[in-house]
């Protein structure tokens, strides 16, 4: 079920440039100024889930993630996803005049960070889910003597042998099991 | 009412007040415009010394708000969660714990001795742990003494699995003679290719360290990864098992650290942890008369949370953990003078010290 959500997903993200583009071109109420928007927006969110939450965590932990990044690699990343939007707006404005040469090397740069993209947002949405998984077994394992406490490990965000815990809010029915500190 | 009260309070900061109120504490800043300070060291009841992360020391006198730096011979600069960190004032002598530059790019955290002479300190290096690395990262230092011997906590600095190892100083507790020279009952001196300062190993970046005047044994917090922070005893050749064991945390990516154990047989129990973490900072055993119902209760300051919390430490046990105030900063330490002041500071770029006192 998650491949398959995968799967539809990336469909949707690299074939979303087309299909703004189809749009414009079969209903001239929509400026491909706005279409173009929207897509950068798209980009600049896809950027902050890959990168900023990592930052933000620098602030509220003890987590330097800079470390783990090198700054050229951060230089990278932002590069990566400022060229992106450009390649892309080049691409929807088809008469632009510009020299054919040009354009299919823009063209080309844009089909490329399209994939790579889909291929980092597949990445980590794979890595994640198979950690996930690590921590569901031992839901199953060590925590499924009742059909309720199994179910209160499974929605839980800290999952360990010997007990889970939630980032915020307990539900009522999961606070029995929360004593993993007497 | 509410709303209020906060405006009155905010119209004290605005004006330039140095003290507001706040759920029956009065707080009075002590001294301002510091920059990322670490480490507070009472020298007498009149007097703080004060390490920012950059490298300058300062003596501040509480009574006049009159803040001096002291200047010292230790080239400091900040390297990540490096720099001049903890300090410690004992037997008229300073001791400091800061992350050394000892080779290119190689750091190690390091704690240097000096005295107090005419607001400046001449240090020299008591102690450097090995092997110096290149990680901006986990240099733990926090120091204490007891029964004139100094303990000195080492971070892990990214080494992981080497923590369960007794070549190296990573992810360990330290223990020596006030001179720096190593005592001969250490645990490991006699072990074959174990250091001889190690006291205590399996730790990820233990920031905070306190004596108990009650039973006269060492505690220390400690950061866990995602979830698993810690308050703990130090126990000669424990191992708290870092990196088999996350004591209830996972890494920061969510992935399993060790078989999901947050405990082993042979390892050290934590004795009350935090999951979510709360970042765990310094602690202190209150003793004192300013806030005399809380004889012998850990005071525990936060990062993340950005509290002072007050655990409720009996018979080997937290009974309770009560937030004392949440302030809008991290709090780094938290010291305590003979009197019973308390004493904290906001880990910042505008950071500042501050004192803790009881409303009328």
């Amino acid at each position: 079920m998650f491949y398959l959500i995968l799967i539809l997903k990336l469909i949707i993200f690299l074939f979303l440039p087309v299909y703004l583009d189809r749009i414009v071109q079969s209903n001239k109420s929509f400026s491909k100024l706005y279409i173009n928007t929207i897509f950068l927006l798209v980009i600049i969110y896809i950027a902050f889930l890959t990168y900023v939450p990592f930052t933000i965590y620098y602030f509220e932990n003890e987590v330097n993630i800079q470390t783990f990044l090198p700054l050229y690699g951060l230089i990278g990343i932002i590069i990566f996803y400022s060229i992106l939007p450009i390649c892309f707006f080049i691409i929807q404005i088809r008469k632009i005049h510009i020299k054919s040469i040009f354009n299919k090397i823009f063209k080309i740069f844009g089909l490329i960070g399209l994939i790579l993209t889909a291929l980092i947002i597949a990445g980590i949405e794979i890595y994640n889910f198979r950690n996930l998984q690590a921590l569901h077994e031992i839901c199953y394992s060590s925590h499924s003597s009742s059909s309720e406490k199994l179910s209160c490990c499974l929605d839980a965000n800290y999952i360990w042998k010997e007990g889970f815990a939630f980032s915020k809010n307990v539900p009522n029915e999961c606070e029995k099991y929360m004593n993993w500190n007497d | 009412m509410k709303y209020i009260k906060v405006l009155v309070i905010n119209l004290f900061i605005f004006c330039g007040s140095y003290a507001y109120a706040e759920m029956g504490f009065v707080h009075t800043k002590l001294a301002d415009k510091l920059y990322k300070p670490w480490g507070i060291a009472v020298i007498d009841n009149d007097h703080l010394l004060i390490t920012q992360k950059s490298g300058e020391l300062f003596k501040v006198n509480i009574r006049s708000k009159i803040k001096t730096e002291i200047l010292h011979n230790l080239i400091v600069s900040e390297y990540g969660q490096g720099g001049l960190l903890d300090i410690l004032y004992y037997d008229e002598k300073v001791y400091v714990s800061y992350a050394e530059k000892r080779d290119d790019e190689q750091y190690s955290t390091s704690v240097a001795i000096g005295e107090l002479k005419e607001n400046s300190i001449n240090f020299k290096n008591i102690f450097q742990s090995e092997p110096p690395i290149k990680s901006k990262i986990h240099f733990g230092s926090r120091l204490e003494v007891k029964n004139d011997h100094l303990f000195i906590t080492v971070g892990e600095r990214q080494t992981g699995k080497l923590t369960q190892e007794i070549d190296n100083h990573f992810g360990k507790i330290i223990r020596l003679h006030l001179d720096g020279s190593v005592p001969e009952d250490n645990p490991y001196v006699d072990v074959e290719g174990g250091l001889n300062e190690i006291y205590m190993i399996g730790l990820r970046n233990p920031q905070g360290m306190a004596l108990s005047s009650e039973d006269n044994e060492i505690y220390i917090t400690n950061h866990g990864p995602k979830g698993g922070d810690f308050f703990g005893k130090v126990i000669e050749k424990g191992n708290y098992g870092w990196d088999d064991v996350a004591w209830g945390g996972t890494d920061y990516d969510g992935a399993i650290i060790g078989d999901g154990s947050s405990w082993l047989p042979g390892l050290v129990k934590p004795i009350y942890r935090w999951i979510p973490s709360i970042a765990v900072s310094d602690i202190f055993f209150y003793e004192g008369d300013e806030f005399k119902e809380w004889q012998g209760d850990v005071l525990l300051s936060s990062l993340k949370v950005q509290k002072l919390l007050k655990l409720d430490y009996e018979d080997g046990k937290v009974k309770n953990v009560t937030t004392l105030f949440e302030r809008k900063g991290r709090l780094r330490d938290v010291e305590v003078n003979s009197l019973g002041e308390v004493f904290y500071i906001i880990d910042d770029s505008k950071g500042s010290l501050w004192q803790l006192q009881k409303t009328n």
